[in-house]
């Protein structure tokens, strides 16, 4: 017995991995072939115990279906269901996993995450984050960065240093244009490098590490 | 209640239930793997023309019922929860009995040793399981009793009176079922399962420490588990740098992570790297993550 097997094996796969795993586009197409499946079926015992109603009582409306018929008409609905709770939690998981990613890189999709995602899903991140930054210029808080200060900043400006390369030159506000080489330290402006020491390019260092 | 969304609720519900049609079911007879033993038997005796072969072959063993397909009354099946719960809430089925490992020597397991017992062996679920199967049960019982009360001012054959009682019982069985798994998971498992937690703040390489207590525990535990030592963490960090301090990103740190197991995978050398970067930009699609 394997109703309902492929959509609970995709979900498998999303709990196996550690962020989200790679779209299964063939797993998705196959349990939504399980589900067309079971309509067609659910369709010929329909039509069969119609005719066989039409036959016995002219009625038309079609006679009360027998009762040993009934499990297997709930076995296809239910499996159908089923498959359809399985997707849905399955790209439900996925695209909370987005919108979370939308709000800790402030709307930047790295190359390796664009891998694990279909192309649905990178174009829902992209317009979600046009939703969201528009949201963010023109709502009822005008002008404030609602990705800025995810954690209480003590201080305005702070140290950090460099571990990633090829980040070119950053303009600041306050200091003008910095480059930014790999290993090189800085004193900078909280708000201009919070995204970058997000997105692991920059880390921050305590007070007594920077000497 | 679960969310519709929740997976771990929707993996929770592939419990295997042996359960007992109350009729015979038609079309069904693919879900008990001995009867289709039994055809396949059949079929391989005449060898000669199939259909005729399996009509005779089942006149002469007298189950008429498998021929066009039928479960017979009481055979026993497995069925995983999901697709019993409407056959039960109508009273199509009935449970035999429950899975071992909610049975009764197991709940005075339990109720002995209760931090002990590897529970993700028997269902990695243990706890959601059984919160759905106890639900499942009250519900079945319910309904099954109201309609008894109903039939009971016309008249009530003695099948149907042993069908209420037969109810009776399994409702019994599952509130103890029920008082059982809370006092199991609220208990000593508990207490011990936050010790675990907190004690894993000293040593940073708690992965080999816990190992085998985190191996006993079911998805929910280990879930508060993982919680429990982030949030742990979470304080000592507190503690050192005040909370002005930024992180990473959980994701980022996930990807990068990801990121070097591959490359350790594919090249060993770190200066073979940035090619294959260059090489999996240009592409879009199947032949990138290829690539990559």
């Amino acid at each position: 017995m394997n109703y309902g097997q492929r959509g609970v094996d995709l979900l498998r796969e999303l709990k196996r991995s550690d962020w989200l795993p790679s779209y299964n586009e063939d797993s998705v197409r196959a349990t939504i072939q399980e589900i067309n499946l079971h309509t067609a079926e659910l369709h010929d015992i329909v039509r069969a115990n119609n005719r066989v109603g039409n036959d016995t009582a002219t009625g038309g409306g079609g006679a009360p279906v027998p009762i040993e018929m009934r499990p297997v008409m709930l076995l296809h609905e239910v499996s159908i269901k089923r498959n359809k709770r399985c997707l849905l939690a399955y790209h439900a998981h996925r695209i909370d996993k987005l919108r979370a990613l939308r709000w800790e890189t402030a709307g930047n999709l790295a190359t390796p995450m664009k891998f694990v995602l279909s192309e649905a899903e990178v174009d829902f991140f992209h317009e979600y984050d046009k939703l969201a930054s528009r949201h963010a210029i023109g709502g009822s808080m005008g002008g404030l960065d609602w990705n800025a200060d995810q954690n209480p900043p003590e201080e305005n400006f702070i140290q950090v240093r460099v571990v990633q390369a090829g980040l070119g030159k950053i303009e600041t506000e306050m200091c003008g244009v910095v480059e930014l080489e790999v290993g090189s330290m800085h004193y900078l402006p909280r708000s201009d490098v919070e995204h970058l020491v997000r997105q692991g390019a920059l880390v921050q260092l305590g007070g007594e590490e920077s000497f | 209640m679960p969310s519709y969304y929740d997976i771990d609720t929707i993996l929770a519900e592939e419990e295997l239930l042996v359960v007992k049609p109350s009729f015979d079911f038609s079309l069904l007879a693919h879900l008990d793997p001995d009867s289709s033993h039994l055809q396949r038997r059949s079929r391989k005796r005449p060898r000669g023309d199939d259909d005729d072969g399996i009509e005779k072959d089942h006149d002469d063993n007298d189950t008429a019922d498998n021929s066009n397909g039928g479960l017979p009354e009481g055979t026993k099946i497995k069925m995983p929860l999901w697709a019993v719960e409407r056959w039960a809430l109508l009273g199509f089925i009935r449970f035999p009995s429950l899975p071992r490992h909610y049975g009764r020597k197991m709940k005075e397991r339990l109720e002995a040793d209760p931090v002990s017992v590897d529970l993700r062996s028997k269902n990695e679920h243990y706890f959601q399981t059984g919160m759905i199967l106890v639900n499942l049960l009250l519900r079945a019982s319910h309904v099954a009793l109201r309609h008894s009360s109903a039939s009971r001012r016309s008249r009530q054959s003695a099948a149907q009176n042993a069908h209420t009682i037969a109810m009776e019982q399994s409702a019994q069985q599952a509130r103890m079922l029920q008082r059982c798994l809370l006092s199991t998971m609220m208990g000593r498992r508990l207490c011990r399962n936050f010790d675990w937690a907190l004690s894993s703040l000293d040593s940073n390489g708690m992965e080999d420490d816990v190992s085998s207590h985190v191996n006993k525990l079911t998805e929910l535990e280990r879930n508060m588990f993982g919680r429990g030592v982030e949030a742990s963490g979470a304080v000592g960090r507190w503690r050192e740098f005040g909370c002005a301090r930024m992180g990473i990103s959980g994701v980022v740190l996930k990807m990068q992570q990801r990121n070097q197991q591959h490359s350790v995978q594919t090249a060993g050398a770190g200066k073979e790297e940035k090619p294959t970067k260059k090489r999996v930009v240009s592409p879009v699609g199947g032949e990138a993550t290829r690539a990559f």
